[in-house]
């Protein structure tokens, strides 16, 4: 996913010379082709996420579109004031481009983990937020980016991730419908690369459809409302804190728009950064919110 | 613009920053003041190229005053050139008027948002190294405040742009030795700033901010990129510069004379 989105930014800068893209001291071999051919479009700088998020915006309000890259949290909670004041506030066309979201960064601890990225993100209502499950979904999303003239954060999984959406029309803003069963009572609501786990928890159930919200921020609305008011059980999962991420979002619509349903069930990381350090994998399985822990829960309570 | 002209204009400039914040009862007043000269040497010593008539002028200098709290005197200047009327002062800090306390994007010839400190040298960092790569011949110039040197970012910043040999970019430090609470060498010092910012890579000039002609020494000739390297140009001033009753006092920051300093403050600039 990362190297497919990479390539696509390399992609639209070859194609349009406007296009730049800065990144924090990646590692070695990381766009070398990009950096070769594109001297005056590629800039890797130090570690200093703060300068770059401003430089991003003086570049911006020279009519460029900066897609800046590092590790998630390196931005998002370190240089917050520049990207809200510098880049939000005045609307720059800059497409904050994170790695490691949500637990791909696990083994390395709650320094690099990005579990906290929607809520920050949640508070600056007109920020585009977007979790793509696979690569097919970050290739349309980046295409798409290019033309969207506003800021954008990027939430990136780990890579490898198993292609799920694509026969799928797939459009930055819009919800991703999965229909699994006919008289499906069950609908997960989800986002990012919880997307496969969902649809393998769906698989098992029989009785559940899925929603995909690669769009977290401004949330799909029209269909979250028009899917949901149709089942029993909501159940969100997500690979986000408790609170301030898709499913605090989803419980403000429902309830802003009248509809309750008879379950609502939440899986995220819970309240606290997580100090126990493993693979993504592993800390879904301590968290029990790994699909067998939650098919397990979800058929135990029937 | 001869000296004296500019120095009558100075005076008319303290004169409405003055008037513009005691009318709002806000504003930084004394930040205003140390850096009168500076401004008015770039805006009327026409250091600073840009065409009032046009804003949008991609061949225009940028001005990025990142030590946004001086907006009362960059309000006033821009009012003064034309691109709004004077009487939009009356409005300032208030419902219906187009100024905040800081720097609006949105007012008429300011380049970019301000308030927080630490953001500007990056902002114009990124202008100037575009500029430099697409071979245009505008300068970057921005105004840092003393205490915004404690802010990381801009040491950040400063690397940045030496490394860039980003000689088009002109850093003015107002370098009035206060904070808000107290004096910059009482809280953590920031001297030797002359050899800080020179072992950072930068071409350094240190002048007496208040003196036209220094400061026009200094900025003399950076259009003709005398040095591979930025220049930063540290201008040694005097926070609430021509108003007695306000300066070298810490705790002046961010107000205009209240109580009985109110009258003394008007005489002293004859309003």
């Amino acid at each position: 996913m990362r190297k497919t989105g990479l390539n696509q930014i390399y992609e639209l800068a070859k194609k349009y010379s406007n296009v730049n893209f800065i990144g924090s001291d990646l590692g070695p071999g990381t766009l070398d082709e990009f950096r070769n051919t594109l001297p005056n479009q590629f800039f890797m700088e130090g570690i200093s996420e703060a300068h770059i998020v401003s430089m991003a915006s003086g570049l911006s309000s020279e009519g460029f579109k900066v897609y800046i890259n590092t590790i998630s949290p390196f931005f998002t909670r370190r240089a917050f004031e520049q990207i809200a004041l510098d880049i939000y506030s005045e609307n720059e066309d800059v497409v904050i481009y994170g790695n490691g979201g949500g637990l791909v960064y696990g083994p390395l601890g709650p320094s690099h983990t990005s579990v906290d990225d929607f809520a920050l993100f949640h508070a600056l209502g007109n920020m585009i937020i977007l979790a793509p499950a696979d690569a097919n979904e970050m290739e349309q999303f980046i295409q798409q980016s290019y033309h969207i003239k506003k800021p954008i954060y990027i939430r990136l999984g780990k890579g490898g991730d198993k292609i799920v959406t694509s026969d799928k029309d797939i459009q930055v803003g819009k919800a991703i419908k999965f229909n699994k069963s006919e008289n499906a009572k069950k609908i997960i609501c989800t986002t990012g690369i919880m997307l496969q786990r969902a649809l393998e928890i769906s698989d098992s159930l029989n009785d559940c459809d899925v929603l995909h919200f690669s769009t977290v921020q401004p949330l799909d609305e029209e269909s979250l409302i028009e899917n949901c008011s149709k089942y029993e059980e909501i159940i969100v999962l997500e690979e986000h804190l408790q609170d301030g991420g898709l499913g605090t979002r989803i419980i403000q619509s429902l309830f802003k728009n009248s509809i309750q349903p008879r379950k609502f069930r939440h899986y995220n990381l819970g309240k606290n950064y997580i100090h126990t350090c493993g693979r993504q994998e592993e800390i879904f399985d301590y968290l029990k919110i790994s699909p067998k822990y939650i098919i397990d829960e979800i058929k135990s309570l029937k | 613009m001869d000296i004296k002209s500019l120095e009558e204009k100075s005076y008319f400039l303290r004169q409405k920053t003055l008037e513009t914040c005691l009318k709002a009862k806000t504003g930084h007043v004394t930040s205003s003041l140390s850096c009168v000269e500076i401004l008015v040497s770039l805006y009327y010593g026409g250091f600073l190229e840009i065409n009032p008539k046009d804003l949008e002028d991609d061949d225009r200098d940028r001005f990025i005053l990142s030590k946004a709290q001086a907006s009362p005197l960059l309000y006033t200047i821009l009012a003064d050139l034309g691109l709004y009327d004077l009487k939009e002062l009356d409005k300032f800090a208030q419902k219906d008027g187009i100024f905040g306390v800081h720097l609006q994007h949105s007012v008429p010839g300011v380049e970019s948002t301000a308030g927080a400190l630490g953001h500007g040298l990056g902002l114009a960092a990124g202008i100037a190294l575009r500029a430099k790569m697409d071979r245009k011949l505008f300068l970057t110039y921005t105004l840092l405040g003393d205490g915004e040197l404690y802010e990381g970012s801009i040491w950040e910043s400063l690397k940045f742009a030496s490394h860039n040999n980003l000689n088009n970019l002109v850093g003015i430090i107002d370098r009035n030795y206060l904070c808000t609470t107290d004096f910059t060498e009482n809280l953590v010092e920031l001297e030797p700033l002359t050899d800080k910012i020179k072992a950072f890579g930068w071409n350094v000039i240190r002048v007496n901010g208040h003196c036209f002609k220094s400061l026009f020494e200094a900025f003399d000739n950076l259009r003709s990129r005398p040095s591979r390297k930025p220049t930063m140009i540290i201008c040694d001033t005097v926070k609430g510069k021509g108003l007695k009753v306000m300066s070298y006092k810490p705790l002046c920051h961010g107000v205009p004379p209240k109580g009985e300093d109110i009258e003394i403050a008007k005489k002293e600039l004859n309003i």
